[in-house]
């Protein structure tokens, strides 16, 4: 993700007033955070398929 | 209004100890039973430092668009931490590991090799300790209109803090997260919002104000010459890999419950991040407010004094103030363990129990306090590049802990080598001034070099290393 700054570097167009690098960073954490919600579901899966192993 | 914050903040403290019995174990780890709550909390009280308080509103006010560099990286370190905190927690628990040198010792069977990471660790940790004091003062300073003077609010909160570090260890600061936490949210969402709005009639607003007459300072590089998209990404990538190499985060870990307890943290914690945003929103709201402040950090407080009545002032210094006294007491504790454990008792004391180390690191604990308590009175200005050392130096550790925890043939010297190299490269890029170098960090160039080294030399040697290998869990 991070690769990319050079397209989301910007000002315009301005998201909820606020500007669009700021948006941008702001709405990917909230992303991370639902990645992240359904590896932890993977992960719990597939320890319950292996007893437990990580 | 300060003083009942932290005077409460104090009382937590003392009263998270008292019903435990404070050996090494409860004082360093807690027991290793804190649940999912508790688990974020201290995480949390520890990663949202004065830096992100002042220092983050400081760098939206100076430097502009770069400061973003802070929103990505702390996010990406919990993704980090998702993968490598609960093997690391795991491994704690099976060797009771107490701190980051003695995940070293066990995994590499070398003394010397957890005494360097003790050294680097507790030498990075100093700076880090003492930028967290100095900024205290400053807050207490400005938060009670010059009422109390920065040298006696740093004295009085440095006694107050090395008491009940030494009464409660890790616990105090676990339950006294509780309170910085709710307080930071409320302090940072008020200001956050309401001082773009007394200035500027919203956030909308302001922006756009700022964008018309102050284009460039939005973006990268902003305000600076030289912290463009290279460094952006370069730092982002040291910084997210370096978080939890910290002594004091990776020591927390072990106070987990569970990996899972950790897991679960790391989901949640980006959304913690999101308040920094607000604290942004004042930092920027400042630029055009308070044009030509000399010290970015004070912007913050400054606009909240000038734009709010007393109490609210009060209400967001008692936040600030837990948010340095947290961090501190966690460095402090940290340093002053791995020093005693790590250092004393296997170079010039074996015969320690663990019982004499408890009380060495209590000793530790109070000096480290008065260290750090003069060097905050007599601070120049190298000691933020001590500190951009620390943190290009902590990571270091990331080769050594992750090629460590899912690599079988990663050996002792190679790990050595990797370390001392990455540490050399960045101490000379940075006491020479050359950082960014190019526009890429010095850090992740060290990283990168590290990371080489302990490959390379860990294919090399590892017929050496089979026998440490085979204590791998």
């Amino acid at each position: 993700m991070c690769f990319s700054v050079a397209l989301w570097d910007r000002i315009d167009p301005m998201i909820l007033g606020l500007p669009f690098n700021l948006a941008w960073l702001l709405c990917w954490i909230v992303l991370t955070t639902l990645c992240m919600w359904a590896a932890y579901r993977v992960e719990s899966a597939r320890e319950k398929k292996d007893g437990g192993a990580p | 209004m300060i003083v009942a914050i932290v005077g409460l903040g104090t009382a937590i403290g003392f009263l998270a100890g008292v019903r435990k019995q404070m050996n090494l174990e409860q004082w360093t780890v807690g027991g290793r039973g804190f649940g999912s709550v508790l688990m974020f909390l201290l995480m949390a009280g520890e990663i949202y430092t004065t830096f992100s308080f002042l220092g983050a509103s400081g760098w939206a006010y100076s430097r502009g668009g770069p400061t973003l560099y802070i929103l990505a990286y702390i996010t990406l370190c919990y993704v980090v931490s998702f993968f490598i905190l609960p093997a690391i927690w795991e491994v704690g628990r099976k060797y009771t590991l107490q701190t980051q040198s003695d995940f070293f010792n066990l995994r590499y069977g070398n003394k010397y090799l957890a005494a360097f990471v003790c050294v680097v660790g507790v030498t990075s940790l100093i700076p880090y300790l003492q930028l967290q004091i100095t900024g205290l003062g400053i807050i207490v300073n400005v938060a009670s209109f010059d009422g109390i003077g920065r040298t006696p609010a740093m004295v009085i909160s440095v006694v107050l803090l090395t008491a009940f570090v030494l009464a409660s260890g890790v616990r105090a600061v676990a339950w006294i997260s509780v309170l910085k936490d709710a307080l930071m949210i409320v302090a940072a969402v008020s200001i956050g919002i309401g001082i773009p709005y007394i200035h500027y009639r919203g956030i909308g607003p302001m922006f756009s104000a700022l964008a018309q007459s102050r284009p460039s300072h939005l973006t990268m590089p902003g305000a600076t010459p030289n912290l463009g998209h290279t460094w952006y990404i370069t730092t982002v990538i040291l910084t997210s890999l370096g978080v939890y190499m910290w002594p004091q985060n990776f020591g927390a870990s072990f106070t987990a419950k569970s990996g899972d307890t950790l897991r679960r943290n790391a989901v949640v914690m980006p959304l913690y991040t999101l308040t920094l945003a607000f604290i942004f929103f004042v930092g920027f709201t400042a630029v055009l407010v308070l044009p030509g402040l000399p010290d970015g950090d004070l912007a913050l407080l400054t606009l909240v004094r000038q734009s709010f009545p007393a109490w609210l002032l009060g209400l967001v210094g008692g936040a600030g103030a837990l948010t340095a006294m947290v961090p501190a007491s966690i460095l402090n504790l940290s340093a002053a363990t791995l020093f005693a454990k790590n250092l004393c008792r296997p170079i010039f004391a074996p015969a320690m129990t663990d019982d004499q180390v408890a009380k060495l690191a209590r000793v530790l604990v109070v000096v480290l306090s008065a260290i750090s308590l003069y060097l905050a009175s007599h601070s120049s200005a190298t000691l933020v590049s001590l500190l951009l050392l620390g943190y290009a130096g902590v990571t270091q550790f990331f080769p050594g802990v992750v090629l460590g925890l899912y690599w079988n043939r990663v050996t002792m010297p190679g790990v050595f080598a990797g370390m001392i190299a990455g540490v050399a490269t960045v101490a000379c890029l940075i006491l020479t001034h050359r950082d960014p170098f190019f526009g890429w960090s010095a850090g992740f160039l060290a990283l990168c070099i590290n990371f080489l080294t302990t490959t390379i030399l860990s294919l090399i040697t590892r017929s050496i290393g089979a026998s440490a290998a085979s204590k791998k869990p």
